[in-house]
């Protein structure tokens, strides 16, 4: 089923034209199948006109899994517009702060349960996906939507944690996803028949990713709400028969508990990818002894490229320690603090080279020339910021990161960022974050110049949920090294006394 | 042996208290789970493994279904009721 598909809305046209009967998305209450999800999306399309959206403008999307955010995202697609997908959670401000920096024409989130559509002259209620429906017999290809459309123009900004303060918006090409999505199909062993259990949010690129993959294979995505992927995962697993799970490593952690406990019935599940971080091989090893038909593929990315390494299935039997391989006509190198390449063996930063090479940090320029180098004049490469090594056939091993992002219930954070934000708070005149640790939470230490307040509870106004620090400490005095610099070592062990 | 729900709310205050490993304030039928205590799905595990400890039980993992768990009120009441049943 190779296809010469150019835009990503254009797998949904090749999968309406491949699998007419075949489910695209389904959830607790109903699904759609990929001719309905393509008549979603030219309703969106065409919706997305009448509120004065332009092909070439931005779209901001509140991604609740449902089927409402799936049928936008194609219909900005199609039309010509890029979305830019937040989390439900995102607070008022941040979510301000993306629709300013990405200068959206219009702006979808929720506001008391209903979900409304927000530009410059005002808010309007966005259709549900019944009144959608109604337009899902439109067998409109999506490629004809927009002819001026072309590869080179921007399918997508993901804001992600960035290494210094605000979020950073990467910048997707058409080109740059449909390659991915086709390499990273290649490398994963999903098929026509399987069915993926969706609890990642579909504002992270690899929950995201899931409709594009689902849609690329011929499989149904299972939209679940992230809440239930954590104590009712195994319950959920079992009843949607789901064959797939995408998942980040606290996820594995809940389901090797559960199985623990009764890995009984759970006798679709055949597949398990793990992103996020590493996952703990002991956590994989239980899983493997509750279920025995369970392969796993390890993988590592980041939303720069997308993905850079998949392990073929159960790969990392023989390899402990591994995540992969380089994508398919992708390559990654080793190299030192100077940007020397290194032999296999040797531990450097993981640099990335390829088509999946996302086009660099919006409206950043200088950011955008600190990770996205030119190596010379032709070759662009992604400085990815982790270190790690390759062994003599080329696997690749990750060791993490030696900047102030870190990964936090799977998610990636970065320490300035929060320290930014609680040092924002009226009242607050220090902040320094220690990173979580094997099963101790994050721990922001703050200093307070008046009288103490709940900060945990005033940074909700700023910073999505899953940012929010474990635990906040109040400190008097903060250790400092001779340099004057605050004492990070000091405070990290004072965080995990 | 069964348990009413006082009893019930302040094993969850505790065992919330314990995994968080920070005070929790009396708990209202009313507060969210995910929000208002700002549990994750890792700590809501830890907390219920905590209180089959403490309250006795055992859960069956495929019965578990996250409405029971979303508001204090419908833990509580998860509570009282898995007791009335391993009773």
């Amino acid at each position: 089923m190779p296809s010469n598909c150019e835009f990503v809305h254009e797998l949904l046209d090749h999968a309406a034209a491949t699998w007419p009967d075949g489910v695209a998305i389904e959830n607790r209450n109903a699904s759609v199948t990929y001719p309905e999800l393509r008549g979603i999306a030219n309703f969106y399309a065409r919706w997305l006109g009448e509120q004065g959206v332009r092909p070439g403008d931005r779209v901001v999307v509140e991604a609740a899994s449902t089927v409402e955010t799936v049928g936008i995202i194609f219909g900005s697609l199609a039309f010509g517009a890029a979305f830019c997908p937040i989390h439900p959670t995102t607070p008022a401000k941040q979510r301000r702060f993306i629709s300013e920096h990405s200068e959206a024409a219009l702006s979808i989130h929720r506001e008391d349960g209903e979900l409304v559509a927000q530009n410059a002259s005002g808010t309007v209620r966005v259709p549900g996906v019944d009144e959608s429906l109604a337009g899902a017999a439109n067998e409109t290809r999506l490629a004809e939507l927009c002819p001026d459309v072309i590869p080179e123009d921007i399918a997508c900004l993901i804001y992600t944690s960035g290494s210094t303060g605000l979020p950073k918006g990467v910048t997707c090409l058409h080109r740059q996803v449909v390659f991915a999505v086709k390499a990273i199909a290649n490398s994963l062993d999903y098929r026509e028949d399987d069915k993926i259990f969706l609890g990642l949010p579909l504002s992270f690129d690899y929950g995201l990713y899931q409709i594009f993959l689902g849609i690329q294979t011929g499989a149904t995505l299972h939209l679940a709400d992230p809440r239930s992927a954590g104590l009712s995962l195994l319950k959920e697993l079992a009843t949607t028969q789901a064959t797939i799970l995408p998942a980040v490593p606290p996820m594995l952690e809940t389901l090797a508990v559960l199985a623990r406990k009764q890995a009984g019935s759970l006798q679709s599940l055949r597949l398990i990818t793990n992103t996020g971080a590493a996952a703990a091989r002991a956590t994989v090893q239980d899983l493997r002894s509750s279920f025995p038909n369970l392969r796993f593929q390890l993988m590592y990315g980041l939303t720069e490229c997308k993905r850079a390494t998949i392990c073929p299935p159960d790969a990392d039997l023989e390899r402990p320690g591994t995540c992969g391989l380089p994508l398919r006509g992708t390559k990654i190198a080793i190299v030192d603090d100077e940007g020397r390449p290194l032999p296999a063996g040797e531990v450097g930063e993981i640099v990335i080279r390829g088509p999946h090479v996302m086009a660099g940090y919006w409206k950043d320029d200088e950011e955008t020339a600190n990770r996205y180098v030119l190596r010379h004049s032709t070759m662009r490469e992604l400085r990815s910021g982790d270190y790690g090594w390759v062994d003599a056939d080329g696997f690749l091993y990750c060791q993490g990161r030696r900047d102030d992002i870190f990964k936090q219930r799977g998610f990636r954070v970065s320490c300035s960022e929060i320290e930014a934000a609680a040092c924002g708070l009226k009242g607050v005149n220090h902040a320094v974050l220690v990173p979580p640790a094997e099963k101790k939470p994050s721990v922001l230490f703050v200093g307070f110049d008046g009288d103490e307040f709940d900060v945990i509870s005033r940074l909700r106004d700023e910073l999505e949920e899953y940012k929010l620090p474990g635990k906040c400490i109040s400190l008097p005095e903060f250790p400092t090294t001779p340099n004057g610099k605050f004492d990070r070592k000091a405070l990290k062990a004072l965080a995990h006394q | 042996m069964a348990i009413d729900h006082e009893t019930a709310r302040e094993a969850l205050r505790q065992a919330v208290s314990k995994v968080l490993e920070e005070d929790t304030p009396p708990l209202e039928d009313g507060m969210n789970m995910f929000e208002d205590l700002r549990m994750d799905s890792t700590t809501m595990l830890e907390t219920l493994m905590e209180l089959e400890e403490t309250l006795q039980f055992d859960v069956d993992p495929e019965e578990l279904d996250i409405e029971d768990f979303l508001t204090v009120g419908a833990y509580v009441k998860f509570l009282v009721e898995v007791k009335q049943q391993q009773a």
